[in-house]
């Protein structure tokens, strides 16, 4: 009686393990090809996406550093500052006012004097210019 | 009725004239101000300065008041409009050559001093952010804002001036650069164009009207010294970290403000040969002596036997 009922045990395991394999075979089952090439396609547009967001954002950041740490450079706002470039028609000492609210870049060039700097005048100087 | 005062200061002497005499004391007022102001912030001799402390940093980025970033916004473009011959780094070579105090107690000194032959780190290496007000020093590199600070002090001590006065014109002299503001009176400002500014007025050199912009002068007559018998100057090539080779002794420049004029004056000490093309090429009138006494002048600076 022992025996037979161990055999009934035995024969209810060969029956589960028979139907997990059937299911092993299921999903082992090769994906349709077009299932395949539509996976690698979203795939491939995920990444091109994030690589282009991941290069803006970097191209943006390299920006911003090198406009900060760039040796030399004065920026161009208030307080006086001037900027690299050279081309407004402003004095430089417009550039050095204590206006902050001045923020037309300083010329790189010298500014000529106005025109009829010398005067006719005559007699004893008043001031003199010479080295100090 | 003209208004004239004279007082000392940033170690040379100051020489206010203004057209209103009765506005003289407000004017004067607000030139001591400007000048206080500056010598607070760009002073090299001054151990609470904030150029001192922005070159003991060590490297570290610093925070720096309006006035100082005004200025070493000034010093950057002075070093790109001479392509380097007026550089705000050669505070290093100056100290190294023996100036490294008022010229009183330079003089005196006698010792030897190692001359060596070093370009300065160049005005690029410094990084300002004149709107944030933050500025980094490399470390080992000193400023010196000397002769574009001056200017710059000239130029603005004529605008507040002529703004305490509230009209006519005003004429500030301040060592050899003179900055005006407002109305000349009539037949303009005269100016004896000589190598020191503490000449008298019947001394030799030239005399001037000017209308207004501003005039400078440099020379390696003044600010000299001897060590270990070798005769030194301050006006420093940043090519070489030594005083410049003199070629012209004395240089005077025209121009819209007197930063410009002084820049302008002083690298054509640095430059020699070439300073006149250059002065011609940008419409500086100029008049250069030469060691020997000869003077040349150019874009239309008087000549010398003219009257004017």
């Amino acid at each position: 009686m022992a025996a037979l009922h161990e055999l009934l045990n035995l024969c209810q395991c060969f029956s589960a393990g028979s139907v997990a394999s059937f299911d092993l075979m299921t999903r082992a089952r090769p994906p349709a090809p077009s299932t395949l090439r539509d996976r690698g396609l979203r795939r491939l547009r995920r990444w091109t996406v994030t690589v282009a967001a991941a290069s803006a954002g970097l191209v943006g950041l390299f920006a911003v550093l090198a406009v900060n740490s760039f040796p030399g450079h004065a920026s161009a706002s208030g307080s006086g500052a001037t900027s690299t470039s050279g081309a407004a028609p402003a004095s430089s000492s417009d550039a050095s006012s204590s206006d902050d609210s001045q923020s037309a870049p300083a010329p790189v060039q010298p500014q000529p004097p106005p025109g009829g700097f010398f005067g006719g005048g005559r007699g004893g100087p008043m001031v003199v210019s010479g080295g100090s | 009725m003209l208004g004239v005062a004279e007082f000392p200061a940033l170690g040379t002497g100051v020489r206010l004239l203004v057209t209103y005499g009765d506005r003289l004391a407000e004017a004067r007022r607000a030139v001591e101000a400007e000048l206080a102001a500056i010598d607070a912030a760009c002073s090299r001799f001054r151990d609470d300065s904030e150029l001192v402390q922005a070159n003991r940093a060590a490297g570290r980025e610093v925070a720096i008041g309006p006035l100082l970033a005004a200025a070493l916004a000034e010093s950057l473009r002075v070093a790109r409009m001479t392509e380097g011959a007026v550089d705000p780094t050669v505070g290093r070579a100056l100290r190294l050559i023996g100036y490294d105090a008022d010229l009183a107690l330079v003089r005196p000194r006698g010792g030897p001093v190692r001359l060596r032959a070093e370009p300065a780190p160049g005005w690029e290496v410094i990084e300002l952010d004149a709107r944030r007000g933050r500025l980094r020093v490399p470390p080992g590199v000193e400023l010196d804002l000397g002769s574009t600070a001056k200017a710059l002090a000239a130029d603005r001590c004529a605008r507040a001036a002529l703004e305490a006065v509230g009209g006519g014109g005003v004429l500030v002299g301040l060592g050899g650069d003179i900055a005006m503001a407002g109305a000349c009176p009539p037949g303009g400002w005269r100016v004896l164009v000589t190598d020191r500014h503490s000449a008298p007025p019947d001394g030799p050199g030239q005399v001037v009207s000017l209308t207004g912009g501003a005039l400078a002068t440099s020379s390696t007559t003044v600010r000299r010294w001897v060590r270990g018998g070798v005769r030194l100057h301050h006006i420093v090539d940043p090519a070489t970290g030594l005083p410049a080779s003199e070629h012209w002794r004395t240089v005077s420049v025209g121009a819209g403000s007197c930063v410009d004029a002084n820049a302008a004056a002083t690298a054509a000490i640095v430059w020699g040969p070439r300073a006149p093309g250059w002065l011609e090429a940008h419409g500086l009138p100029a008049r250069l002596v030469r060691t020997d006494g000869e003077v040349v002048t150019v874009a239309g600076w008087p000549r010398e036997d003219a009257r004017t």
